[in-house]
């Protein structure tokens, strides 16, 4: 039997290793980690708006050049507006509501977007006041539809005024040459 | 030494060196990545996707107008400055200043009701018109570059993000310090 054993052993040991033929992917899948930790960084520092653009909202054209910077975004369609992603009114084809008017259809300021507004800036108020290197100061990015009037649009912006955001930023498409 | 196994010896031989049919998952002894590598695949693709819809917008600057307290001299000083208007109505642009509105042509002022650059017959305004319309104002108060832009209650975002840019200046030259005001005339 100990013969019989040396041959299965001999066999064993004549027998080759498997090759693997795979293509070696894991230098592939360093290169795309790599690019996906860039990317996301990329993403955590920019202070870039979430804008969609839909047929409620049509962003309009700009020769302007200047990138978008970090602030809170005020976003007009035809059917409503939303402050920071939260929605806060419904607008009729782009108009407010004169019953969410301080004053009626006369007036300019808006209430619901006045309190939201308003604890917006109390919260960055506060922040402000902790740490010195995030002062307050009232920035405010806007994105509206193409065809909301200007007197939506004053309203809105006469209500930031009133809750101290003072600089406004318009997002627009860049117009190509 | 015998020379040849017997066929219960072969069998046995054959028992022990058989290769056993494993599972392909079986046979690596690596983690399978590449379902993994297909999700980073697609974050990465999401992600450029993205990446290139931020890049195509840009912003405008405005501010809005603030009160000052009244002051002697500054205040006397302010009043000398041009103020520029542009007030954007359905009929066209009116562009006025300390001195009055415009006539067309920007050349000279007009009294009562004047629209320095008027729309065209479909309705659509000549931005271009009112770029050199701004720019000849320019020449004349070379220091100024603030301007206030204001709007009829129904004139179109639109149309007031294209004045702003028709009295900025393609390189912000003209008056790049937008203030909006509530189009109140």
């Amino acid at each position: 039997m100990s013969y019989v054993n040396r041959v299965v052993r001999a066999k064993l040991r004549r027998r080759a290793e498997p090759e693997h033929f795979g293509l070696n992917i894991y230098p592939m899948m360093d290169m795309l980690t790599i690019l996906l930790v860039y990317m996301m960084a990329i993403f955590a520092t920019s202070s870039a708006a979430a804008v969609q653009e839909s047929s409620e909202l049509k962003i309009p054209y700009s020769t302007s050049k200047v990138e978008l910077s970090d602030a809170i975004s005020v976003q007009i369609s035809r059917s409503g507006v939303v402050v920071d992603g939260k929605s806060v009114l419904e607008l009729r084809n782009g108009i407010v509501d004169p019953s969410l008017k301080q004053g009626g259809s006369s007036g300019f300021l808006i209430t619901p977007l006045y309190k939201t507004l308003g604890e917006i800036r109390d919260r960055k108020k506060r922040t402000a006041q902790r740490f010195a290197n995030q002062p307050f100061v009232g920035d405010v990015q806007i994105i509206a539809d193409k065809r909301t009037p200007y007197r939506t649009l004053s309203e809105v912006i006469y209500t930031l005024g009133q809750t101290e955001f003072k600089n406004l930023r318009f997002v627009v498409n860049k117009k190509t040459e | 030494m015998p020379a040849r196994l017997t066929p219960r010896q072969r069998a046995y031989v054959r028992k022990r060196t058989r290769i056993p049919d494993l599972d392909p998952s079986e046979t690596s002894e690596e983690l399978n990545i590449v379902p993994f590598l297909d999700i980073v695949v697609n974050i990465v693709m999401f992600l450029l996707m993205t990446l290139t819809t931020i890049a195509f917008f840009s912003q405008v600057e405005a501010a809005l107008p603030e009160y000052h307290k009244g002051g002697i001299g500054k205040r006397a000083a302010a009043d000398e400055a041009l103020n520029l208007n542009v007030t954007v109505t359905r009929e066209g642009v009116v562009v006025s200043g300390t001195g009055g509105k415009l006539a067309r042509g920007c050349t000279t002022t007009a009294p009562g009701k004047v629209i320095t650059v008027p729309a065209g017959m479909n309705g659509e305004h000549d931005w271009t018109a009112l770029t050199t319309c701004v720019s000849r104002v320019k020449k004349q108060f070379e220091d100024e570059t603030r301007v206030t832009i204001s709007a009829d209650p129904e004139v179109p975002y639109e149309d007031l993000i294209a004045a702003m840019d028709a009295v900025r200046g393609d390189e912000s030259e003209l008056f790049p310090e937008v203030l909006l005001s509530a189009g109140i005339r």
